[in-house]
């Protein structure tokens, strides 16, 4: 196992609850497990806690066996940080705007002492002309950039370090649709030609199952579901992606009436669908069934009770 | 009688090197009851023809063409056509609300303002607005503050801001992108729904297709300042004519079960103004490209049941079926 996350929790200063409420995942060498979720529900605070950006208060982060990262141990290691990178949701923002696009490149190479001098130069623009840019443009300023080709540069920079996982935070979003294709498709090559594990966060699961194998769905921080992504996209278990699906689908939402919940039943029971009583009172434990499904609903969706979607 | 006709818009931007076209030459036509999307990508001109519409663009922008609401031309900026006439929805609600005024007072203002009504008026209207868009229509809810809201709950305020004098067009630039994929299709069923119930007509502006397929009756695409196809929802999207709609539509993921391949991406980049050379500005990323495309623009024509502006589509679908 690459990397294998265990009951993980994250507590920001001054919150009321934690916003990681106990997160366990495995990803292997090579393998891309999407993240989905709303907004709030923890996917980026999962991510930029695997880079040791988030206070840790519970659980822990093994790498390849050795334990990093536990709320008693800060992540200090620097060959970690090397093997897991980051792309970012706004690739205008994660350039240094006054630093050419060389510079920024190098700025990891760098920090990592990896190479110096000609050598990292030359990396840099083998990386360039990799992800798709004349390596000409190494001299040019992010502004003059479009943000495909600035995701482009940002995803270079992020495989300067030869990291063995990145962590692409929404990287799609904010591009135009006609760029977000080319995007994706960079990704699926580099990730397979470099055996590159991705941690793919979207709340889009169209582009979840274009690209990924396994998703993993969010939900006010923690997992509520998992599984093979066509079996996640076509046969959800848990209520709450079931409406994901049906949202992403267009179709048109069933109206449940809101009702406040009292706070220790299932977070998801206010919108649920399918709820009875036992839903206000009892959290419901993440179960695996066959197949490596994993759910958490008292009462998930069977075969028999599934919407067409 | 259309309820909003545009003839040949043209916007454009004053900068150091002259004036670059943004908009170059948008006719619509949008009906009573008829909801009509512009769908394109950043730069493609969708946000200043919307802009352009309600007068709000700066004064750096020369507009030309020419208006009619109702017959009746008319010139924007149009204060009086504001409110009751056109009115608009934006696209992130936090930074359309002010942040210090409580969410009554600010539904109410555009009454105050424009119909005149006493405060007390106003403050009933308000709650039948909040009812309408699906908000708690009670005075506490009135008292509160946009930073206590959710993002679906403060776009509903900013639609029932929009709703307070009963437009006949609603404008809407991107409603839903800044919001989660559930509340998106909450609030565009409710858009869908009040559209129907007060029979207005409605400009969806958006790059999302699925949001498109929700709503409209009419889809127009746009591209580096043009209209390329225009026609029917269904016509559109199930059969499209021009090379961008049949690529934009190829490039984008679905959920279906079809088996994953690669995607069909469009190589290259829209264009940006000042690099428009003459030619069809879709050519350089264009898979039917001609000689005569790099010369000379192509006029949107009518053909069939819709509007192209291909003529190469167009003598392609007549002979073989569109690849």
């Amino acid at each position: 196992m690459l990397l294998q996350v265990d009951d993980l929790r994250v507590r920001y200063d001054g919150a009321d609850e934690e916003t990681l409420k106990g997160v366990s995942l495995q990803i292997k060498a090579g393998e891309r497990l999407a993240l989905v979720g709303e907004s709030g529900s923890g996917k980026s605070t999962l991510a930029r806690a695997l880079l040791g950006l988030c206070p840790v208060v519970g659980g822990e982060v093994r790498f390849q066996g050795e334990l990093l990262l536990s709320a008693k141990q800060p992540l200090r290691n620097q060959g970690y940080r090397r093997a897991v990178q980051m792309i970012f949701q706004d690739p205008y923002n994660s350039l240094h705007p006054r630093l050419s696009v060389e510079k920024n490149l190098l700025e990891p190479l760098k920090i990592h002492q990896l190479y110096q001098g000609e050598k990292s130069v030359e990396k840099a623009r083998a990386l360039l002309a990799r992800v798709g840019l004349d390596p000409e443009a190494g001299s040019r300023y992010p502004h003059e950039f479009s943000g495909g080709q600035l995701q482009r540069i940002g995803i270079a920079r992020a495989l300067l370090t030869e990291p063995q996982i990145l962590l692409a935070d929404e990287p799609v979003s904010a591009l135009d649709v006609s760029v977000q294709a080319q995007v994706l498709n960079l990704l699926a090559e580099l990730s397979s030609e470099r055996r590159l594990a991705l941690l793919f966060i979207s709340h889009d699961l169209a582009v979840v199952r274009q690209l990924c194998g396994r998703v993993a769905v969010m939900y006010r921080g923690r997992l509520v579901e998992s599984g093979a992504v066509d079996d996640v996209c076509f046969e959800p278990a848990h209520p709450y992606t079931e409406t994901l699906v049906e949202a992403t689908l267009g179709h048109p939402l069933k109206k449940v009436a809101r009702k406040e919940s009292a706070g220790q039943g299932c977070p998801f029971v206010p919108r649920c669908r399918k709820r009875e009583e036992r839903c206000w009172q009892e959290l419901p434990p993440l179960l695996e069934n066959t197949a490596g499904r994993v759910c958490a609903c008292h009462f998930p969706i069977g075969t028999s009770d599934r919407q067409n979607v | 009688m259309p309820l909003l006709q545009v003839e040949n818009l043209q916007v454009s931007f004053r900068t150091h090197n002259g004036f670059l076209p943004v908009v170059r030459g948008v006719s619509l036509q949008l009906h009573e009851g008829e909801t009509l999307a512009v769908v394109g990508e950043s730069g493609s001109g969708k946000s200043v023809t919307s802009l352009a519409l309600m007068g709000l663009l700066p004064s750096k922008a020369r507009v030309d063409g020419s208006f009619y609401f109702q017959g009746e031309p008319f010139e924007p900026p149009q204060g009086k056509l504001r409110g009751h006439g056109l009115s608009m929805i934006f696209q992130n609600p936090m930074s359309s609300l002010n942040p210090v005024m409580t969410v009554g007072k600010q539904v109410a203002e555009p009454l105050l303002f424009h119909q005149k009504m006493t405060v007390r008026e106003a403050d009933k209207k308000v709650l039948e607005l909040f009812h309408e868009v699906g908000l708690p229509s009670t005075p506490a809810f009135s008292q509160r503050y946009p930073h206590q809201l959710s993002g679906g709950m403060r776009q509903r305020v900013v639609i029932a801001i929009a709703l307070a004098c009963a437009p006949s067009v609603l404008i809407a630039d991107e409603p839903t992108t800044a919001l989660d994929v559930t509340i998106q299709a909450q609030i565009l069923d409710l858009l869908k729904q009040l559209q129907s119930h007060r029979k207005m007509g409605m400009i969806m502006v958006t790059h999302d297709m699925s949001v498109v397929e929700t709503v409209a009756h009419r889809v127009a695409v746009m591209y580096a300042g043009q209209f390329v196809e225009v026609g029917s929802c269904g016509q559109v999207l199930q059969s499209p004519a021009h090379p961008y709609t049949r690529a934009l539509l190829a490039s984008r993921p679905t959920l279906t079960r079809e088996p994953v391949g690669v995607l069909k991406a469009i190589s290259g980049r829209p264009p940006s103004p000042s690099e428009l050379d003459g030619g069809c500005p879709f050519h350089p990323r264009c898979s039917l490209v001609e000689e005569s495309c790099r010369k000379e623009e192509p006029v949107l024509q009518e053909w069939e049941d819709r509007a192209v502006r291909c003529p190469i589509a167009k003598r392609g679908t007549t002979v073989a079926s569109p690849g």
